[in-house]
Parts: C-alpha cells; sequence; structure tokens
C-alpha cells in the first residue's frame, strides 16, 4: 500500500511536468513564428512577397486551430512549411534588394558611359 | 456478398495505385525542377550548399527513405528548398553582378577622370593659345596705336610746320608785296625824278654874262656827294648838247662850284672833277674836246649864302659858259 502511493505521487508528477512540457512546447513554436512575421513585417518583407505572407498568416491560423484540436503533426507540418516559407520570403527580400542596387548601380554605369561616350566625342 | 468485397478491394487498389501514380508524377515533377536548377548555366557556380540541401531533400523523398505520414512535408519541404536554392543563386549572381557592375564603374571612373583630364588640358592648351592671341592682338593693336600715334603726331607736326611755313610764306608774299610796293613806289620816284629831271634839264635857261651866253647846271644833276652825272641825267642831256652845237665855232668853259662845307681843297677837287665829268659827257655827245676848257672854281664864288641850305643848294653847280 505504501509502495503504492508513492508510484501514484510519482506517476502524478511525471504527468504534469510532461503536460506542462509539452504545452509549452507548443506554445513556443507559434510565438517563435509569430515573431518571425512580425519581424518580417517590420523589415517590409512583406513588399517583395506579399502573397507568400498570405499564405503564412493563414496556415498561422490553421496551425492554431491545428493546436487547439490537438493535430500534433498537422501543426508540426504547419510551422515548419511557416518556417521554410519565411525563409523564401526573408531570401525574396534580399534578391529584391539586391536586385535595387543593381538596378541603381547598371543605371550609374549607364550614365558613366554616356558621360564617357559625351567626352570621348569631345576629345 | 462476395462480389461486393471484391469490389471493394479492387477499388482500394485502384486509389491506392492512382495515389502512387500521383506521388510519382509529383516527385517527376520535383526531379524536374531541380534538374532545371543545377543545369542553368546562370546558376551554375551559386548556391552550391542549398543545391545540396535540395539535393539530399530530393533524393531522400524519391529513394522512398521518409515515412509514409511525413511524406507531404518532405515534399514541400523539398520544393521549397528547391526554390529556396534558385533564390540563393540568383541573390549571390546578383552579389557577383553587383561586383562586375561596380569594377565596370571603378572603369568608367577611371575613364571620365583620364577624359575629363584630357578635355582639361585641351582647355588648357586652347586657353593658352587664346591667352597668346590676345596678346599678340594687344600688342598688334598697340603697335598700331602707336604708329597712329605717330602719324597723328607727324600730321601734327606736319600741320604746325605747313601752318608755319603758310605763315612763312604769308609773311613772304606780304614782304615781296611791301617790297613790290616799295619798288613800286621807288619806281614812281625814281619816274618821277627822271622826270623832274629831265623837266629841270629841259628848263635849264640860258643867261648873258661879262663871260659870255651861259647855262647853268644845278647840283642835281650829280649824285649825291659824288662827281658822277645821274644816269638819267645823261640821257637828258640833249638839251645841253644842242645849246652848245648852237655855237660850234666858239670855245666853251666848263666851271664847277661848291658850297662852303668841308675844306677848301676837298671843295676845288670836287668841283674840278664835277666839271671835267661835264666835259667828258660832252665829248661823248659829239662835242669836240679840244673846244671845252673845264675848271674846278671850290667854293670861292658863291651866287648866294652858304648859311642856309637853299643857298648851299644854289652856290653847288656847273656853269657851261659859250665864250665870246
Amino acid at each position: 500500500m505504501f509502495k503504492m502511493k508513492y508510484i501514484l505521487i510519482f506517476f502524478t508528477f511525471f504527468s504534469v511536468v510532461f503536460n506542462v512540457q509539452a504545452k509549452t512546447k507548443k506554445v513556443d513554436q507559434i510565438v517563435v513564428v509569430q515573431n518571425l512575421i512580425n519581424q518580417a513585417y517590420k523589415l517590409g518583407y512583406v513588399d517583395a512577397a506579399p502573397l507568400e505572407m498570405d499564405f503564412i498568416e493563414k496556415k498561422v491560423i490553421e496551425a492554431k486551430t491545428a493546436r487547439d484540436k490537438r493535430k500534433k503533426t498537422i501543426f508540426n507540418d504547419l510551422i515548419e512549411q511557416i518556417k521554410v516559407d519565411l525563409r523564401i520570403v526573408k531570401k525574396r527580400y534580399e534578391v529584391n534588394v539586391l536586385n535595387k542596387q543593381l538596378g541603381i548601380i547598371q543605371n550609374d554605369n549607364l550614365n558613366a558611359k554616356k558621360m564617357l561616350d559625351e567626352l570621348e566625342r569631345q576629345l | 456478398m462476395k462480389y461486393i468485397y471484391l469490389f471493394l478491394v479492387s477499388l482500394l487498389l485502384s486509389s491506392m495505385l492512382q495515389a502512387k501514380q500521383s506521388k510519382e508524377i509529383e516527385y517527376a515533377s520535383l526531379q524536374k525542377d531541380y534538374n532545371n536548377l543545377v543545369t542553368n548555366l546562370k546558376y551554375k557556380p551559386y548556391a552550391k550548399s542549398e543545391k545540396q540541401a535540395a539535393k539530399k531533400s530530393v533524393e531522400v523523398l524519391i529513394n522512398g527513405k521518409v515515412k509514409r505520414k511525413a511524406k507531404d512535408l518532405a515534399l514541400y519541404v523539398a520544393r521549397n528548398n528547391i526554390a529556396y536554392a534558385r533564390l540563393v543563386a540568383e541573390a549571390e549572381w546578383i552579389e557577383n553582378e553587383i561586383i562586375l557592375e561596380k569594377n565596370k564603374s571603378l572603369t568608367f571612373e577611371v575613364s571620365i577622370s583620364k577624359a575629363e583630364s584630357q578635355i582639361a588640358r585641351q582647355d588648357a592648351a586652347i586657353a593658352r593659345m587664346m591667352l597668346i592671341a590676345q596678346q599678340e592682338e594687344s600688342q598688334r593693336a598697340k603697335e598700331r596705336a602707336d604708329q597712329a600715334e605717330l602719324i597723328a603726331q607727324n600730321s601734327i607736326q606736319e600741320a604746325a610746320l605747313s601752318k608755319k611755313e603758310t605763315e612763312a610764306a604769308k609773311r613772304y608774299a606780304q614782304a615781296q608785296t611791301e617790297q613790290a610796293d616799295l619798288a613800286k613806289q621807288e619806281a614812281e620816284i625814281a619816274i618821277e625824278e627822271i622826270e623832274s629831271l629831265r623837266r629841270k634839264l629841259n628848263s635849264i635857261a640860258t643867261e648873258q654874262t661879262d663871260k659870255g651866253l651861259m647855262m647853268t647846271l644845278g647840283d642835281f644833276v650829280f649824285d649825291s656827294g659824288k662827281s658822277s652825272i645821274k644816269k638819267e641825267a645823261v640821257q637828258n642831256f640833249s638839251k645841253v648838247v644842242q645849246f652848245i652845237n648852237t655855237y660850234p665855232n666858239n670855245n666853251v668853259r666848263i666851271e664847277g662850284h661848291t658850297d662852303s662845307t668841308g675844306s677848301n681843297q676837298l671843295n676845288l677837287k670836287l668841283s674840278q672833277l664835277r666839271a671835267d665829268a661835264v666835259k667828258n659827257l660832252l665829248v661823248k655827245n659829239g662835242i669836240q674836246a679840244s673846244q671845252i676848257n673845264a675848271i674846278g672854281m671850290g667854293e670861292e664864288l658863291p651866287i648866294a649864302d652858304n648859311a642856309s641850305n637853299a643857298g648851299k643848294a644854289k652856290n653847288r653847280r656847273v656853269e657851261i659858259i659859250i665864250l665870246k
């Protein structure tokens, strides 16, 4: 009887810790992706990939729904998809920035070429 | 009932087969997408690690090493990896292009700088040439101005000279005019004198004296203070010659007289010379020299008072006497 009491206490403790840990983990993933999304908005990534950002927002909602329905696999898949989607959005934004830089330099070079042609014509 | 089970089993198998075919098509599409990425020459040198990751995810999926439940996610991730690798490759390609463009920009900058400096040198050379040309032009202008000033000065000098010459010419002309007037006046005076002399000579009267018939020549016949007879008197001496020729057989006595001015000896000599001059003139006019006797009487026989000029003038005379 004495042993049974300790065994029950142990299992209760283990169960509580496990549940808390599991719940904490789920909440953290949503927070993590939400922080990433907020940062993407803050940095202006949405301008580079508005459609992707829309899909990501929908996936966040789906993930929350899955979490609420305790569909762990779907939730994990969605979280993973959101992360890789955000990676794409970020890179697309960087590509856009680089394209703009390249465009500016190319435009400058075009003007420089015109100027050089004009100078060579004067020579 | 048996057929129903068979139908359901066959339907299940058919749907399983269809699902498998669908997956294979998706894998083939994935593989193709990956192949397009790695064979794209533009992206070939870029995103190597990302390509490797994409390759790994595709291979894992195709080789069937993924659990059935995880296949959808693996497929999604694999597609995403390929897209990401493409984006990374694009980004690296752009970065490389930026480097190339920047190099090109530097090259342009250098070329522009060179061209600008060359143009600046040309401009400077042109400016120098223009400056030299301007200096030369200003020098020429200065020379022209100097020359013009010189010409102006010469003109002024010439004008002044011309004015002086004109004034001198005027003065000379005036002097000439005055001289001409004077000459004219002198000529008129001379003519008048000649006329007066001629009238005097013509009006010389003769008078009967104890010595004989006498004609008196006043001192107007002689040059002043000299013994020579005036040229005009010589030319009008015909009256005297005519007078003597009236008496060709009589001897003629010519007596010279002076006033009392000067010494007696000088007056005697002057009177003799004047008497001789009359004699010589008469001889030249055809009178025989042997017929004439010329004597200087000096101041000894005055006919008027020597105290006055009028008296002295009367005393200065030559008397021509036709002897009886």
